[in-house]
Parts: structure tokens; sequence; C-alpha cells
């Protein structure tokens, strides 16, 4: 229920077992490894091998595979199918069978092939269309296409021209001498595609005139047969290459069906390339190898024992760390605290020697999400809709965390609505009558006790006592688990005394507001005076003269201000859960006004209710869900908890798609 | 026209609904710049990498908040001044004053803090396109600055409460 303690241990193998020793441990995924230097000249980093480069290709062979099988997989059919996704469950078992027996270097070669072909193919159907395209305003010519372009007396030119230019360029073109031939015109969106035959002496007039009238020269391929001939040809082949494509489609589409088996295949071998990259963070002698790392204290005994059924030829040492190195961080949490973790996560993770903030903010933090949200029928529809997710799909593990803490959040949502009267933003007069009673003079909703829009400040006062209440616990908090697990003296020096000033300005609160007896009063005023006078000697203990430690100790009175300005922040509760209540009003009111129109008008009505309510539970739970987070690592985190400390990320079976099954 | 002119009794209310619509426009000049910034940040992660896009919706939509705290200010005028009920209260001056006063602070509030969530959100959409999973930490940054909204929101909604 908080952070797990840490053991660093080294590790000696005979390098025999190492191998052995690896699969072992990555099955377990209980060793955090840590990078090591040696000055010792017997003991050399391990270095990278010949089979670890030979695996890197593997994966990357099989990523291809998959890839580019993804594509031709048939779609997923139902929501489940959808959440699922790419991942397979299995056993170890299934996952080795599936290597030992399916031969996936097979279907990775067909794979490539396939994928070659697909390209080929590709390239040569976009080249024959661009020759279709340059061919088909061409289709009129009837002379064969290897007939010879140039001949001892005359050459032949094809060439295209605006359409605009055409009549003058005809005349021009005939006028300069008999010896020109057009044989061909056709006329395809406005230019117009002629052949041009003449005789050698005018061909640099033709030019000329082709240049005046910017006509262009065209190329044609010079193959057997006319220009329809051709056409078929390239028709044909376009055929071939389409019905090869389908079939290429198709065979793509039988590999898919194996693509369980290669996913699967994938994350073993990508194990595999994982326990070699592993070792570059080793030690070795000739004959042993030293291995490093963190790991949880508890399953020390566990990991010995097994260890000793796999080799005698081995040395587990529980050592220290080295200077300056800190523990890597896992916290551990129960079925209850597990979602909260979505909050946690975050913020980030607690240094080693601090407290896990989890099942501190877990009450603060979902209280103050339905405080912000305040709708009990809000909160119904999270709560179905959050449970509904939870009970008939299967999602994948992170996600079912936040849907759970929405859960719980739709639970809270509804009290807090039925406790500040929020019931689709209706006012007690729009509700139906078994949700309201009479109270004194005043329609209320039933359970009701606050009325955040009739009487604001005492929402305002209530919102701001939950943060003084946080405020406090935090600090009380840092100084139980400094005076327990780290010094005590300063523990008592540096914590203890915002401790108990803060105490004391709470319990003055109290009595000021007549909450405590009038009794009271003179006794806090000295208990308060005696624990600034306690800041006072305490705060400035560093400085090196008398002066300077009473005046450091004054003014860190000031550090008052910060409690109070955090303290005030938790007026947004206030503000939030007005923000819903009033939109939600803003809803009704404009479905009201359309209610109004004739005959249609209820159609509207229900559409804007309906969307309307949506978008404010959407925006709002959002809001909440985000402030009331803020709230923890700005407000609360500040008290207690510095920060940053570094996962806990052990050598492990990393898949991308296999969900282990135990 | 001239009627309203020379009754003074009108002027509470103009000057309530001057307020109010202050409140909405200036909250909706806040927004828009807020979540145009972020906007076109997020349209530039999306090209990138399309598979961030619910991310990306949710992180743009964070500044849009300012826009709907002026116009909740602008409805709670309408409503408390009967306006939207069509059986319009009389307002005096000073009454209207107060209300024009009173929707101020979430008004200008919002514009400012609505422009500089979107610089943040916009910020953000450069955190989760380089890791996914630093998404929380990029909405609670630009949370941040929505906290004076908020702030102003609370004010001027308690004052036009307190009508």
């Amino acid at each position: 229920m908080a952070v797990v303690p840490m053991q660093k241990i080294n590790l000696w193998l005979h390098k025999e077992d190492k191998a052995k020793a690896l699969a072992f441990l990555q099955s377990k995924g209980v060793l955090h490894l840590t990078e090591m230097s040696s000055d010792h000249e017997a003991l050399k980093p391990l270095g990278s091998d010949e089979a670890g480069h030979k695996l890197e290709v593997e994966v990357a062979q099989l990523d291809f595979a998959v890839n580019f099988l993804t594509q031709y997989e048939p779609p997923k059919k139902g929501l489940q199918a959808k959440i699922d996704g790419s991942s397979v469950k299995a056993h170890i078992n299934d996952v080795e069978d599936a290597v030992k027996h399916f031969k996936y270097k097979d279907v990775v070669a067909r794979c490539q092939s396939v994928e070659e072909q697909l390209v080929n193919l590709h390239n040569e159907e976009k080249a024959l269309e661009a020759d279709k395209e340059k061919l088909l305003p061409w289709r009129h010519l009837t002379c064969a296409l290897d007939s010879p372009r140039e001949t001892k007396y005359v050459v032949s030119l094809f060439a295209v021209l605006a359409l605009k230019d055409w009549e003058v360029f005809k005349t021009e073109l005939v006028a300069i001498s008999p010896l020109i031939v057009l044989e061909c015109d056709n006329i395809v969106n406005n230019r117009v595609y002629v052949h041009i035959i003449c005789d050698h002496s005018v061909e640099s007039d033709v030019n000329g005139l082709m240049g005046t009238y910017k006509a262009e020269r065209v190329e044609l391929p010079e193959t057997n047969g006319s220009v329809v001939d051709e056409l078929d040809r390239i028709d044909k082949r376009l055929k071939e290459i389409h019905d090869r494509q389908a079939q290429l489609k198709e065979a793509a589409q039988e590999l898919s069906k194996d693509l369980p088996k290669l996913r699967m295949i994938y994350d073993y071998v990508n194990w595999k390339k994982l326990q070699k990259k592993a070792r570059q963070k080793f030690l070795a002698t000739d004959s042993s190898v030293l291995i490093s790392g963190w790991m949880p204290k508890e399953g020390l005994l566990k990991i010995r024992e097994e260890l000793t059924q796999l080799t005698k030829n081995y040395e587990l040492l529980d050592v220290e760390p080295d200077e300056g190195e800190s523990s890597p961080v896992l916290l551990k949490h129960g079925r209850f605290l597990k979602p909260f973790r979505s909050v946690t996560d975050i913020y980030g993770l607690p240094l080693y020697h601090e407290a896990d903030p989890t099942p501190y903010l877990a009450v603060f933090f979902i209280v103050y999400f339905g405080m912000c949200l305040t709708d009990a029928g809000y909160g119904l529809i999270m709560f179905a809709a959050t449970w509904s997710v939870l009970r008939y799909l299967k999602i994948p593990k992170g996600m079912q965390n936040l849907v759970r803490l929405l859960m719980y959040g739709g639970i809270l949502t509804f009290v807090m609505g039925i406790l500040f009267g929020g019931w689709f933003g209706m006012t007690p007069e729009q509700a139906p009558s078994f949700l309201t009673a009479v109270r004194g003079d005043k329609l209320m909703f039933v359970g009701q006790v606050f009325d955040s829009l009739g009487n604001a400040m005492s929402v305002l006062i209530l919102s701001l006592a939950l943060g003084l209440t946080q405020t406090l616990f935090g600090v009380w908090l840092n100084f139980i688990h400094n005076f327990r697990n780290i010094n005590k003296k300063e523990a008592v020096l540096d914590n203890l005394p915002w401790a108990l000033i803060l105490t004391f300005i709470s319990l003055f609160i109290l009595v000021a507001a007549g909450l405590l007896p009038a009794v009271f009063k003179m006794p806090v005023i000295y208990l308060l005076c005696a624990s600034a006078l306690f800041i006072i000697l305490t705060q400035g203990r560093k400085k090196s003269n008398i002066v300077a430690k009473f005046f450091s100790g004054l003014l860190s009175l000031y550090n008052l201000v910060g409690y109070m300005s955090d303290v005030l922040s938790y007026s947004r509760l206030l503000a939030l859960g007005l923000a819903t209540a009033i939109i939600g009003m803003a809803v009704n009111t404009i479905a009201t006004l359309a209610n109004g129109i004739p005959y249609i008008g209820i159609i509207f009505a229900i559409i804007v209710l309906i969307v309307g309510h949506i978008f404010n539970l959407g925006i709002n739970a959002l809001g909440s869900f985000i402030h009331s987070g803020r709230l923890q690592f700005v407000e609360f985190f500040g008290k207690f908890l510095e920060g940053g400390g570094a996962p806990f990320r052990p050598f492990a079976r990393e898949s991308k798609f296999v969900k282990l099954r135990k | 026209m001239e009627n309203v002119i020379q009754s003074v009794s009108q002027w509470g209310l103009a000057l309530a609904v001057l307020g109010g619509a202050m409140a909405v426009f200036l909250g909706g000049i806040g927004s828009a710049i807020g979540v145009g910034l972020a906007g076109q940040a997020g349209a530039g992660v999306t090209a990138e990498k399309p598979e961030l896009f619910g991310k990306v919706l949710v992180l743009e939509a964070l500044p849009a908040t300012q826009g709907i705290y002026g116009f909740l200010v602008g409805f709670l005028v309408l409503m408390n001044t009967g306006l939207l009920a069509g059986d319009p209260s009389a307002l005096t001056l000073s009454e209207g004053f107060k209300v024009f006063f009173g929707c101020l602070p979430a008004g200008i509030s919002c514009l400012f803090s609505g422009i500089h969530q979107g610089k943040v959100s916009a910020a953000g959409m450069g955190m989760i396109a380089k890791d996914a999973s630093t998404m929380g930490k990029a909405m609670v940054l630009s949370a941040m600055v929505e906290t004076y909204a908020v702030l102003g929101f609370l004010i001027s909604a308690l004052i036009v409460f307190s009508l």
C-alpha cells in the first residue's frame, strides 16, 4: 500500500548459465537493471554479440511482416473486437509452440515477395497509365507506329497546339510549300493533335512556324501496329496487372490469417532481443558474469530459491547503493486504491524515501470531484455508463483504472448532487414532486442540505473548510512521515511548528465562529502565540549569528500567507459547482423556449435537452477532474512531497501484442 | 428609444444588460483566441500523429471554458433581471451599475486567461507530440491559467446573485 521497499543486489553467474538465468529473470520481471562500470582489469563490460545483431534484423523483418499484413486483415466487427485491436491473449506455452512449429520465416519471405511484386506492379501500372494518357488523343492515327519517322526525302512530325491557333496555323503551313502534308487532326480539350509530313527542304520553316504558334512536338513510342493496337496492348496489360494485384491481395489476406501467430512470434523474438540488449549493462570476467540491479525486498527470498533450482553456480549478494544513487520507485496498492493511481501518475512518482500520496489524496480527490459536478442526475449517468463499460467490455488495464475512478466519481457526484440539490439543473419548482419536499416555507429537493444558488456563502465556507482540512492533513503527514522515517530532530524543529500553528489557527477559527465553546478562546490564543514563538526560534537556527537567526525566524512567519492562498484556492470548488448548475439551468431554459414553437417544438426541446446536458456533463467532468487533480498536485503535494522518483522498470517480457495468461 | 433615454428608470436595466453582454463577449474573445492558438498547434500534431486526435481535442477544449464562464454570467444577468422570463424588473441606476461592475471580473479575467491558457495548451501540444503519456501534465499546466478565470467568474456570479 505504499512505496515498495527495494534492495540493490549483485548477481554473479557462471557464463554457461547466463542465457538460462536471463530467460528466468525476464519471465519473473522483478529486476531493475543498473549500468555498471569497473576499474578492475579482469572485469570488463560484456558488450553485444553477433546473435544480438541477428535478432535485431529478425525483429525488424517480423515488424515489417506484421505491419504489411495488418493492412489486409479483415476489419474488426463489434465494439469489443475494436477495443482488443491487435492484442493477442495467450499462454506462454502457446507462444513457444508457435515459435517452434510455425514456419514464420517462410511467411516473412512470402510477405516480402508479395510486397515487392505489389510495388513493382504499382510502378508499372503508373507508367502504363501515363503512356495511355499520352496516346489517347492520337487514336485516329492509322499508320503503324514503327513506320520510319524519317526517309531520304521526307520527315514525319507529331505536334500539339492550341485550338484557337489551329486555323491560322493550317493556312500558313500549307502556304509554305506544296511539299507539306497534314495527315491527321484530332481535337481534344481545346488542343489539336496533328501529324505533319514534309520535305527536308522545308523542315526548318515548319519548325519555325510551330515555334511561333507554340506547338509542342510529341515523340510517340515506336512500337508495332497502330496507336489503337498499342492502346489495346496497354489495356490488356493493365487488366493483367489488376488481376495479379487482386491475386496478390488475396494471398496477403490469406497470409493475414496467421497474424495472431506472427504477432506472438514478434513479441517472443523481441523478448530474446531484449535479453541480448540487457547484456550490455553487465560486466564479465573470463568465466563469470556480474549482473547488478534493484529488486523488491519482498520477493528476494523466492527468487533465490528458484535460482537455486536452476543452477548451483551463482551468488546473489545484497549490496549498498553507490553514493548518490537512489532506488527506483514502485508503488503498490490494494483493489480500492488502484484507480487513484491515474491521479498520482499525472504528477509522477514520489522519491523513494517519501510517502506514497495515493492513499492520502484518494478521499479528497473524489469528494472534490463530486463537489465540482454536484448533480445527482449526472452522477447516475456517469455511474451507469462506467459501470456497464467495466461489466460488459474488457478494456486494457491502464484504462480500467481511469474508468473505475470515474465510476467512484459518479457515485460521489450523485451524493453531492443530493446534498446540494442538483438534478439536471432543475429548480425545485420544475422537478417532479417525488423529488421535492417543503422545508419551512421553501420548496427544496429531498435530502438537500446546501443551496449553492440561493446561499453561495455557506458553500464557499464549506470549500475553504475542506481546503484548510487538507492543508492541515498535509503538514501533519509531512511531520509524521519525516519523524518516523527520516530525521526525528529535523522533523520536530522544521515541520512540527508549522503543523502546530496551523492547528491552533484552525481551532481559533472554530472558536471565533462559535463552533467551539468560548472558554477555549484564551487558551487557544496562548497556544497560537507559543507556536509562533516556536517558529521564530527554530526557523532561523541555521543562520550564523543571533540577529540573523531572529530575523530569519520572524520573516519565516510570512510563509503563513502561502498557506492562506492555498486555502483560498479551494474556492474553485464552489465556482465549478456553480458552473455545472447554471449551464444545466441554461440548457433547461433554452429547451423551454424551444418547446414554445408550435407542433415541432417538443422535438427541438428534447434534442436541446439531450445534447445540452451531455455537453455540460462532458465539459464539467473534464474540468472537475483537472481542477480536483490540481488541488492535489499544487496545494496538497506541496506540503509533503518533492516528487520526481525514477520509475521501477524491471527487465521483463515487454510485449507489443501478447497479453500473457497466467 | 427617446422614451428610454428620458426615463432614467430604464437606465439601470440597460447598464445591467451591458454588463452581461460584456461578460459574454470578452470571455468569448478570450476563448476564441485561446482555442484558435491551441487548434493551430493541434492541427500540426494531428498531421504528424493522427492517432493523438482525441488528446489534441481535449487540450484544445481547455481554453474554451472562459467563454462558457462569460456566457454564464450573461445568463445570470438575464435571469436575475427577469429579462429571460419576459418580465424585466425595474433596476435603479445604482443597481444597474452594481451589475455592470460585477460583470467585469469575469469578462476581463476570462479575456486574458483564455488567451494565455490557449498559449499553454499550444505548448502542451508539443509535449504530447513528443510523448503522449505527458497528457495529464500538459492538462494541469494549462488548467493553472484557468484558475483566474474561475476566480473572476466566482466573484461576478456572487455579485449578480446578490441582486
